[in-house]
């Protein structure tokens, strides 16, 4: 064989082990981080980037944190210049504004040299509990950036790998559990540490230049494939409108303008709603790109090995003042969660006119995240604790939704009652899947999560940033909308704390999404329930025997089997074959779900009507495109009115 | 003592025989379900079972009921407003890198259905106090309910019960009571750990397979009456111990790595044997690659495993699946470049046995390249066909881009398979704080001797051992196992490092399992009780283990503890953190009951260096080199002392060692061959 062929080799060495390396370095953040939320939550990744700051790799637990590492080394190179980075410093960025995504998503990276050269960079990202400001851990009601804690931008920790304990101590001094931290931020480090090192293992065994051309190769081939795969695409303009909750006025509008052409995509979201100053749900321009590249990798390829491959054929644009491209002094807490996903939702609506059978409508959908601080009557300490809820996935084209997981935060993780429990002062009452939160459809949405729980022996205080209260995950093709989040405070609750709903005399409070430092007492239950996923394809279509299957696990209620599938079951559990038949023709007839495009009005998945869409308002050759292939997958759709 | 060991795996079943001091191996390709492959290997064997005092098994009967899906009909009783836990897990996708973007992911369905997951109103809370005792009425309701739906079994997990198992053992009695002769398991006797998902999954899977051992049990004890066996049943369990069929019937779960664990037992005691302190294993089979660190003497092990994407949280050997073995299938993906896995050809098999299988895998590229010879598969006794493989190579070079050969197509596809195993491995090590330069490679399993010498120097290890008989060392590694029990114990008050508290609660551990060895009667003499324990930094969850010295806990004992700690810590981590209050965790106790073990066979010796002959040559392919001309030895022949220079291929009844260009190999007094890489 020639050396051609000897470099191939090494080639598919050497790009099997730029994944791993990633791997390994969040291993070492896993293992060694301080908080719940990175050792149990996941929250963390790690990369590696070429030596110009372009990704080359990463293994990531959160998807989320995908575009926001290259965005973040790269506003270290351009203030310092590449030359101004020295051997043994190590970066800190958190300023959304430079790169950044929202405060507590803290970007640490180290460069790798060679003979005074940089080849590479080893990158670990990690979402830190707490970052100081108004509230701790996450912020629903802050009305400017300067509210949501210490803001840095890129600088230098470690200077000729000597920590710089004046910039430590400076942030340290900013934040409530400052030992925590510490311990978060030395995992990162460590993180750095071991990618610096495993890269320059590889560059003494296959040499400097074999591993800086493979970099180069490993990163072209990925674009290659993407637009191999973007070229099999219908060229064409394909427009999607999502909303986010208004907190009491108008909701907020999300839109996208997807133009294919060959083997390059413009996703354009000018026509979207001014940033807001009323609650931190601007979106910088990097989440922008996060939710846009998730979105489109999914429905792509997922086998792509993601590294700065997949953003050269994708251009994004997005006026900048508007919601997805907010500018200082903007608050952008939930830009990363609820605005994110909800950027994910609307290129999703759009390439459900170019893909139909590959899209899903919903993903876990939203932001459920909730911060709780208060004083640990057990050890006269301040404690906070900051946790996640994850919604039901959409049905799919042949299969149903899986409950309680997201794509938008990936691999994340709860943090488990006993844990909870053993670290704060609070006793969980439920974590429960809810019955009848999975939007109907020929495929169900998978189903959200309730959770109940309330402070012992101290007054604790809240801070929300849910999502989908007023505008539900929607359903698509002739499916019904995912039941929509809630969150509430039952106040004055006696013993014992389970099934608020069922107890007398309790006063309920219903809060919007966003509450900011809402105080609850041991005798108070704090109530949160995220979203279901939205169904997918006609329900009345569903099987009847899959219907009578969730009515067993209680996936699905008798009333709603009936209501929405039309399904009747006989006192002894089984299908009425003739009832059914006779039910659905009816419904069908009346309610004619197989003319609608998406569907995010009908009650009670939607607390009040919101919108559809009908097939027949889409320009015809997509409607046409979309009846096809659907029908082709055994689905039943009309463009017809 | 005359044994009969058979270790069932997926591919091929081990067969090892001791009797009168003799040891003897065969293997047979696994087909039908256990007890057909059980007998199968025993008719095999042509052992006497009226002779046979002891049959071990590694059995495939938890793992394969897992990954296909195919367990017991299980319900679960759990405290009121946590049934869905098992469902909604971590809520995390268990998302490998594909995974993380597929939008059309699947996971597994839980190991009980919701409609057989029920409450009751009980609560312990996180210092182990009941402040809401157990309604009874409401368990015997369950139980019945339960009964009526015809379950098969059932697993009680109560929130913190690994701090105060009462409520747990109390409605088992009345479970029991209301439902006699079904299976239980509750979480505070199998698995008392800390974490709710883990342990109701942990506790769930040991109800959905420990019913298929029942049965299987009696059938297989029914056949072997025939054949007038009265000898006596041992079962491998995950930590590389056996066990006697009652402690099997009840949590049957520990046996859900047994073929894999009984190759690292093997790799323990020869490591021993050959005074080797550090070793990685690797074990290739047909359908995965297992790897396993024995450091500093002491099989690693670990309570937070994961299987088929099912948590499982067990004191277990830390087996890391490091790939899929033979059977992945090789592809070219959407930009011409191949691919191996992660899809596996589990019912074809690979294209060569001729069995249906259409797509090429890694076995087959083994055989394109030359390394397997294809008149002598499986001793002979299977066809393989490579006129078949190369056909499939040959059909995936139309796809690829820039490879020309069906030999390069075949080498690239061995290596991208090399380059994966070895990011896992890496892995390993890292969250261990490992150099693998400091370990040696132990191969086996029919495909581990191909790629060890591959694998080693680009992980950074200087020698490969191949152990005598390595395609059937799993069977080997039962002959040599010891009776073995874990015992852990979650600390409910989380203290400083007490010495007085600490020697109680070890005290109470050390009762139990010196009396579990008793009752099985196992000598004093022959009973080890080995403690460890599991330290952190008081804001840390995760652990540092380190081993204890018998006797009691001392001052002095701790203030070493505390030193080791934050060196590990560092060594592990990359920092420590002297001014942070270093906590006991978790408590360790291994039971050990020690068999009279058989001695390695020896090879007789030749002269130190002497390069043993061979008449036979055949054209292999190595990475970089092109076909080349190789010398092919019969291993049965090779004494002490030879010493063969790469490349060369050698040639064991069930399985082939390769030896690449400029590496030297030599055979040492046990047969094992001693690769320098």
């Amino acid at each position: 064989m020639t050396d051609k062929k000897i470099d191939l080799l090494t080639f598919e060495v050497l790009r099997n082990l730029f994944y791993s390396i990633p791997r390994e370095m969040g291993a070492v953040q896993q293992r060694s981080a301080y908080s719940p939320h990175l050792s149990e939550g996941y929250d963390y990744a790690g990369g590696l980037a070429d030596g110009t700051g372009d990704l080359l790799s990463q293994a990531e637990h959160v998807t989320l944190h995908l575009m926001a590492m290259e965005a973040g080394v790269k506003t270290g190179i351009s203030k310092y210049g590449i030359d101004g980075i020295k051997y043994g410093d190590i970066l800190i960025h958190n300023d959304p504004f430079t790169g950044g995504s929202h405060l507590p998503d803290f970007n640490i990276y180290k460069p790798v040299f060679h003979q005074g050269r940089i080849i590479a960079f080893s990158i670990a990202r990690a979402h830190q509990a707490d970052v100081g400001g108004m509230r701790s851990g996450y912020i629903g009601d802050s009305t400017e950036i300067y509210q949501e804690g210490v803001r840095i931008p890129a600088i230098k920790l470690y200077e000729d790998g000597k920590p710089n304990n004046d910039i430590f101590d400076l942030i340290l001094a900013n934040v409530r559990v400052p030992t925590q931290m510490k311990g978060d931020l030395l995992a990162m480090i460590s993180a750095c540490n071991y990618g610096e090192k495993r890269i320059t293992e590889l560059v003494n065994r296959y040499g400097v230049n074999t591993v800086v051309e493979s970099m180069k190769r490993v990163i072209d081939y990925t674009e290659l494939r993407m637009r191999k795969a973007i070229q099999c695409f219908p060229d064409g303009i394909y427009e999607f409108e999502d909303y986010l909750d208004g907190d009491g006025g108008e909701p907020i509008k999300i839109k996208a303008k997807l133009q294919i052409t060959g083997d390059s995509i413009v996703v354009d979201f000018a026509g979207s709603s001014n940033q807001v100053f009323t609650m931190p749900v601007n979106a910088v321009i990097s989440i922008a790109h996060a939710g846009t590249y998730l979105a489109l990798m999914g429905l792509i390829d997922p086998d792509i090995q993601r590294n700065h491959g997949c953003f050269r054929p994708i251009t994004i644009k997005a006026p900048e003042g508007c919601i997805v491209n907010a500018q200082l002094p903007a608050p952008v807490a939930g830009g990363n969660t609820e605005t994110c996903s909800r950027v994910i939702n609307t290129v999703f609506g759009a390439m459900a006119q170019v893909v139909p059978d590959r899209i899903i409508s919903s993903e876990g959908d939203g932001a459920f995240n909730c911060s709780i601080k208060g004083n640990n009557p057990d050890t006269g300490k301040i404690y906070a604790n900051y946790s996640s809820f994850t919604g039901g996935w959409s049905g799919r084209v042949s299969k149903d939704g899986l409950h309680v997981k997201s794509l938008r935060a990936g691999d994340t993780s709860n943090i488990p009652t006993e844990v909870t429990e053993v670290r704060y002062p609070w006793l969980v009452d439920k974590l429960q899947l809810v019955t009848d939160s999975g939007g109907p459809g020929k495929w169900r949405g998978g189903l959200s999560e309730e959770w109940r729980g309330h402070p012992l022996s101290h007054i604790a205080e809240i801070t929300t940033n849910m999502s989908r209260l007023d505008v539900p995950p929607w359903g698509v093709f002739g499916g019904m909308p995912g039941l929509h989040t809630a969150i509430r405070v039952y106040r004055g609750y006696k013993e014992p704390h389970v099934d608020g709903d069922n107890l007398q005399g309790n006063k309920v409070e219903n809060y919007p999404g966003r509450i900011g430092g809402v105080q609850i007492a041991p005798e108070d239950q704090l109530f949160a329930r995220s979203c279901g996923g939205g169904g997918y394809g006609n329900p009345y279509e569903r099987d009847p025997q899959l219907v009578l299957e969730d009515i067993l696990d209680e996936y699905v209620s008798l009333e709603a089997a009936k209501r929405d599938y039309g399904v009747v079951v006989t006192s002894d559990m089984k299908v009425n074959i003739n009832a059914t038949e006779k039910l659905r023709a009816e419904l069908k007839v009346k309610n004619k779900r197989e003319l609608l495009f998406v569907d995010q009005a009908t009650p009670p998945y939607a607390a009040t009507p919101f919108r559809q869409i009908r097939m027949a308002e889409l320009p015809k050759p997509i409607s046409q495109h979309i009846v096809k292939t659907l029908k082709e997958s055994g689905h039943v759709v009309s463009d017809e009115e | 003592m005359d044994v009969l060991a058979i270790s069932a795996g997926r591919t091929f079943t081990e067969i090892a025989s001791l009797q009168d001091g003799q040891i003897r191996f065969a293997k047979v390709k696994t087909l039908g379900g256990e007890l057909e492959t059980v007998l199968t290997a025993i008719k095999k064997s042509g052992v006497d079972l009226t002779k046979v005092d002891q049959i071990s098994i590694a059995t495939l009967l938890a793992a394969k009921a897992i990954s296909e899906e195919r367990g017991a009909l299980s319900g679960l009783i759990t405290t009121r407003g946590f049934r869905d836990v098992l469902e909604i897990r971590r809520s995390h996708r268990r998302a490998d890198p594909y995974n993380l973007y597929n939008l059309q992911q699947e996971l597994p369905k839980p190991f009980v259905p919701r409609r057989w997951r029920k409450e009751v109103t009980e609560r312990v809370d996180s210092k182990g106090n009941i402040i809401e005792p157990l309604n009874e009425n409401e368990v015997r309701e369950v139980a019945q309910q339960l009964k009526k739906e015809g379950v098969e079994s059932i697993a009680i997990v109560f929130l913190f019960s690994f701090l105060n198992p009462e409520h747990e053992a109390r409605a088992e009695d009345i479970v029991r009571e209301e439902f006699p002769g079904v299976h239980i398991t509750t979480s505070s006797s199998l698995a008392p750990i800390i974490r709710e998902y883990e342990r109701t999954s942990t506790t769930a899977a040991n109800a959905y397979t420990a019913p298929l051992f029942s049965k299987y049990m009696t059938k297989l004890s029914k056949n072997l009456d025939t054949s007038s066996y009265r000898g006596g049943f041992n079962f491998m369990q995950s930590n590389g111990g056996l066990c006697p069929i009652e402690v099997a019937q009840d949590k049957f779960i520990n046996t859900l790595l047994s073929s894999t664990a009984a190759g690292v037992a093997g790799t323990h005691y020869l490591s021993k044997t050959m005074g080797e302190q550090n070793i990685l294993t690797f074990d290739m089979g047909g359908t995965s690659s297992e790897a396993c660190f024995i450091h500093e003497g002491r099989s690693d092990a670990t309570h937070e495993s994961n299987f088929a994407e099912q948590a499982i949280g067990l004191p277990m050997l830390d087996i890391r699946t490091v790939g899929q073995g033979g059977a992945l299938i090789v592809w070219v993906d959407s930009g011409g470049a191949i691919r191996v896995g992660p899809r596996s050809t589990d019912a074809f098999g690979p294209v060569c046995y001729n069995m249906g299988g259409q797509e090429p895998t890694l076995t087959d590229a083994d055989m394109v390249l030359g390394y397997i010879n294809p008149k002598s598969f499986l001793g002979g006794e299977m066809e393989v066909d490579k006129e078949a493989a190369v056909h499939a190579y040959k059909t995936l070079l139309k796809r690829a881009v820039d490879i020309d050969s069906v030999e390069e197509a075949a080498v690239i596809a061995f290596d991208v398979a090399n380059a994966t195993m070895i990011g896992a491995i890496n892995e390993g090590a890292m969250l261990r704080g490992y150099e693998l330069s400091d370990f040696s490679l132990v191969a086996f399993g029919g495909c581990g001797p191909i790629h060890a010498s591959r694998i080693a120097p680009l992980l950074g290890i200087s020698k490969v051992i191949v152990p005598m008989n390595a395609g059937t060392f799993n069977a080997f590694g039962l002959l040599v196992a010891d009776t073995q029990y874990d015992y852990i114990n979650m600390l409910s008050r989380v203290k400083g490092m007490d010495v007085q508290y600490l020697n109680a609660e070890y005290e109470e551990m050390e009762k139990k399992g010196g009396s579990t060895l008793e009752n099985e009667g196992i000598s004093k003499d022959n009973r080890l009780l080995k403690k460890s324990i599991g330290m952190r930094y008081a804001l840390e969850t995760h652990e540092v283990i380190l081993p204890l010295p018998d006797g009691n806990i001392t001052t002095s004992i701790i203030k070493e503890l505390e030193e080791a700690f934050h060196e590990r810590h560092e060594r592990y981590y990359g920092h420590k953190m002297l001014e942070q209050p270093v906590v006991a965790a978790n408590l360790y106790l291994s039971a050990i009951g020690l068999i009279k073990k058989p001695m390695i066979p020896q090879v007789q010796s030749s002269v130190t260096g002497s390069i043993p002959v061979t008449k036979v040559e055949r054209k292999v392919y190595f990475p970089g080199t092109g076909g080349v001309v190789t010398p092919i030895y019969d291993r049965a022949y090779l004494l002490c002392g030879n010493y063969i220079q790469g490349p060369a291929v050698i040639e064991e009844k069930y399985s082939t060692t390769v030896v690449f260009p400029g590496q030297k190999a030599q055979v040492d007094r046990y047969g094992s061959i001693i690769v320098e890489v």
